[in-house]
């Protein structure tokens, strides 16, 4: 009984991922085409912004690790 | 006659455009208004404890602030009718997409916690365990959304904001010294030098008051309330009383505390009403009241804006006019996304104020990236067309994220190097 459960179980959590990987998969195809053209330096600098503000995250991560210890 | 008949006439006008108004408005008040949220009256509450009113002037610096941030994007919601992740999704592409949502969704559940850190800690000074509070407040709010309708949700939520309004005859009643206030607080000056923890404090009360979650939640809401672009006028006036509302309440929870607790060290603000509470049980009662309502507001609000955002990516169907039947997801969103978050103040011994305070420097750090895209969606004559961004305001968003990005990379280099800032 518990095996059946657990088989059954394994299935469900099976189905449910596969039906979310294939909507992300769908919904990356729906907008795979950007509707604003973003200039190569604007792209490169957004990046980097990004990368950066992730940096700062990690030292705000690192600073709360230290206060509450 | 004629005098009469045309006062009759411009009475009526003036009555119409007042009931248009409050017909329209609602989504500014209501984020602007929410943003003074428990996290929020923490950071303020601890500000005017440590600093007593020398930072009013700064507070009132991002009334402007807040004004120009939210009229973008009520602004972009009118016209692209869209909500902001589905709007960077369809402009940028999957990769930013996926960014901005993830974004969104690990900041505003954050926030989410440290409203339930205030509600549980305001509603514990009155004998009520933290386990039941958030058993109670999930059960409100999940009345709130499965009952009712957006206008139902939205009326709901106007009440709760004009219980925030309780400090200020909290403070009328404290008589502080207006010239005292005046001196110290309006005239620029960082107390004790620019050192790494006043810029901690500065960064925290932007962070909490111009809060990522706030450009989703507005976005979405007149989405959601079906606003035109003929109603764009009548949403500025909405979202300019909310930028006056959220600097005012929180000048006066910084003179609330600045005044009555000045010098101690608060720990905890429900901790605080509870220590106030023998002095002026009035006041402290307020204090905690106050608590709880600006927590429950800004949970109610957050819980929505991840839906929404989840809903509008994913295709579901995502308004508070849709049933549990007809938005089966957009409904489990919201209460996994509050129960886990509520879940997470249960755990013992766990450093709340300190998560709190944490939670509002990371949401500004995060900030600049949401701004670079409502700028560059705001710009593109395409899909804005006459409501384009003008140069002025392009020129000031722009100047807001230089000046977050030149404070977290202050902060970030005092934690490198301690002996850079006193």
């Amino acid at each position: 009984m518990i095996r059946k459960l657990n088989i059954f179980f394994k299935r469900r959590v099976k189905r449910f991922f596969a039906r979310t990987f294939s909507k992300i998969t769908e919904i990356n195809r729906k907008y795979k085409k950007p509707q604003i053209e973003m200039k190569p330096a604007v792209k490169i600098t957004l990046t980097m912004l990004v990368f950066y503000l992730v940096f700062l995250i990690g030292m705000l991560i690192y600073k709360f690790v230290i206060t509450i210890r | 006659m004629n005098f009469l008949a045309r006062f009759f006439y411009k009475f009526r006008r003036v009555f119409k455009a007042i009931k248009l108004f409050l017909i329209i408005s609602g989504p500014g008040i209501i984020v602007a208004i929410a943003d003074n949220d428990a996290s929020g009256i923490t950071t303020y509450a601890v500000t005017g404890a440590k600093y007593g009113y020398n930072l009013i002037w700064f507070l009132v610096l991002l009334i402007p602030v807040v004004y120009f941030v939210q009229e973008m994007t009520m602004r972009l919601g009118v016209v692209t009718k869209r909500g902001h992740a589905e709007a960077v999704f369809n402009g940028f592409g999957p990769g930013w997409g996926w960014f901005v949502l993830l974004d969104l969704v690990f900041v505003n559940w954050l926030t989410l916690v440290t409203e339930f850190i205030g509600m549980t800690a305001s509603l514990y000074i009155f004998g009520i365990p933290p386990y039941l509070t958030v058993i109670i407040v999930c059960v409100i709010m999940g009345i709130m959304v499965l009952n009712g309708r957006y206008w139902t949700w939205e009326k709901i939520a106007l009440l709760f904001c004009t219980l925030n309004l309780i400090y200020i005859p909290a403070v009328i009643i404290m008589k502080p010294s207006v010239a005292d206030i005046l001196h110290s607080g309006l005239i620029p000056n960082f107390p004790g030098g620019l050192t790494q923890q006043l810029l901690f404090f500065l960064m925290a009360n932007v962070g909490t008051t111009i809060a990522p979650w706030m450009l989703y939640f507005q976005q979405s809401a007149v989405v959601d309330k079906g606003l035109k672009e003929k109603d764009i006028p009548w949403g500025r006036y909405d979202t300019l009383i909310g930028s006056f509302f959220v600097i005012i309440i929180a000048v006066f929870v910084v003179i609330f505390t600045g005044t009555i607790l000045r010098g101690v060290d608060i720990q905890n603000v429900a901790e605080a009403a509870k220590s106030l509470m023998g002095v002026n049980q009035y006041l402290g009662a307020a204090l905690a009241i106050g608590l709880f309502n600006a927590g429950f507001l800004g949970a109610i609000c957050i819980t929505l804006t991840n839906s929404w955002a989840f809903g509008e990516v994913f295709g579901w169907a995502h308004s508070l006019n849709n049933k549990i039947r007809e938005a089966p997801w957009f409904y489990a969103n919201y209460f996994l996304t509050l129960i886990t978050a509520g879940a997470v103040v249960l755990i013992p011994r766990a450093p709340l104020v300190t998560i709190t305070l944490f939670v509002q420097v990371i949401s500004v750090t995060l900030l600049p990236a949401s701004l670079v895209f409502l700028i560059l969606l705001l710009n593109d004559k395409k899909t804005m067309g006459e409501y384009k961004n003008t140069r002025i305001q392009n020129i000031i968003t722009v100047a807001i994220i230089a000046v977050i990005v030149f404070m977290a990379t202050m902060y970030a280099m005092s934690i490198i190097f301690p002996n850079l800032l006193k």
